[in-house]
């Protein structure tokens, strides 16, 4: 059962793990990019997988802005309507 | 007919619209440890992976994004062509056979790359459009499948690239813009050199909130906000609004839970292709 991790060792490593996981993903044929595991991010930066693991949980969510679920229907409706090619 | 082609028919029968062969061995050099088929069932040889559940034609040309949303995917079709598949494989030819988990792993992490297997089973390839793969025959699709202990014969990757069509290489040409890196600038960047994918950058957090707009991570954080607002009334106005009350019944139903975006692949060449077709 995961523990509940405490939030002075959340906010210490949540940037760092953040950095390492697969949010931003890049391809480029030929090339290998991955976001690491909670295993290798842990290995990483000195924490347990387990630690890892729930600091990537909560900064999964707490990052992104409650404004940008509230705001991403009006987002998507006006770029529904856009013909291609345009900015 | 080999055993691989009688299970390909078979799995087309239960409702995939294509099918391919991945061999583990071949996943496991690009899959890290703790994310391989053979983590998930001991001794695992094959990986069935079923494509289809993707939006009808018709779906494409709905009015609005929320329609598109709420009816251009479903979580159930797939899984369970991918349960009936397992059972057949282990009564008929004797070999294990689980359903791939399609759910999360842990947060945001999968138990296993889907992408990768199909990729790797030759049903796509990767997209300018976040690396979604694209089907030479049928553009966006969904997908799920069987890891099994028996050894298959492997369809391996697709050799030519389906991504990016000639009309989007030749908008790269005069525009520097293709029409799924112009519909989600927030979401994707990337470059288009000799007509081939050069690179491509994906911001899952961008896109998180117009894929999951009322999934479970935005009722974890409305439900925080309410919990957190000492206002009585504020709170009503948090729990009993819109959008929690859609994330409620999104949760509760299983619906919109994802894919509720779409923008990226709304004007994909590879994709309108079929529209052509249709009346």
């Amino acid at each position: 059962m995961p523990r509940f991790v405490s939030m002075n060792l959340y906010e210490r490593y949540r940037d760092a793990v953040w950095d390492l996981t697969n949010v931003r993903q890049r391809y480029e044929p030929g090339r290998k990019h991955r976001g690491l595991t909670d295993e290798e991010i842990a290995a990483k930066l000195g924490l347990t997988a387990e630690d890892a693991a729930e600091i990537r949980c909560i900064a999964e969510i707490e990052k992104t802005a409650l404004e940008a679920y509230l705001d991403a229907e009006g987002i998507k409706e006006e770029r529904f309507k856009r013909p291609p090619g345009k900015k | 007919m080999n055993s691989a082609d009688a299970i390909k028919d078979k799995a087309l029968s239960m409702g995939a619209r294509v099918v391919g062969v991945a061999s583990v061995e071949a996943i496991n050099q690009f899959a890290p440890p703790g994310y391989r088929p053979d983590d998930i069932l001991k001794g695992a040889n094959s990986v069935v992976v079923l494509g289809g559940n993707e939006p009808t034609m018709g779906a494409w040309r709905s009015g609005t994004n929320r329609v598109l949303g709420s009816i251009g995917y479903n979580r159930s079709m797939l899984g369970a062509a991918a349960r009936k598949l397992s059972y057949y494989l282990e009564d008929n030819y004797g070999y294990f056979a689980i359903p791939i988990p399609s759910g999360n792993a842990t947060g945001h992490y999968p138990y296993i790359s889907l992408k990768l297997c199909a990729e790797l089973a030759g049903l796509g390839t990767r997209s300018m459009a976040a690396g979604i793969l694209l089907n030479p025959l049928f553009g966006l699709l969904y997908f799920n499948g069987v890891i099994t202990t028996m050894p298959l014969k492997e369809d391996g990757p697709l050799v030519e690239p389906v991504c990016p069509h000639v009309s989007c290489a030749r908008l790269w040409e005069k525009k520097q813009t293709t029409p799924c890196l112009s519909s989600c600038p927030d979401c994707l960047s990337g470059e288009i050199k000799d007509g081939k994918i050069h690179w491509m950058e994906y911001r899952q957090d961008c896109c998180f909130p117009r894929a999951q707009t009322t999934a479970m991570d935005v009722f974890q954080k409305l439900l925080f906000e309410a919990v957190e607002e000492p206002d009585s009334d504020k709170r009503k106005a948090i729990l009993f609004g819109s959008h929690f009350t859609r994330a409620v019944r999104s949760v509760a139903y299983s619906s919109e839970l994802s894919a509720q975006c779409f923008n990226c692949l709304k004007r994909c060449p590879v994709i309108l292709k079929r529209l052509k077709k249709l009346k």
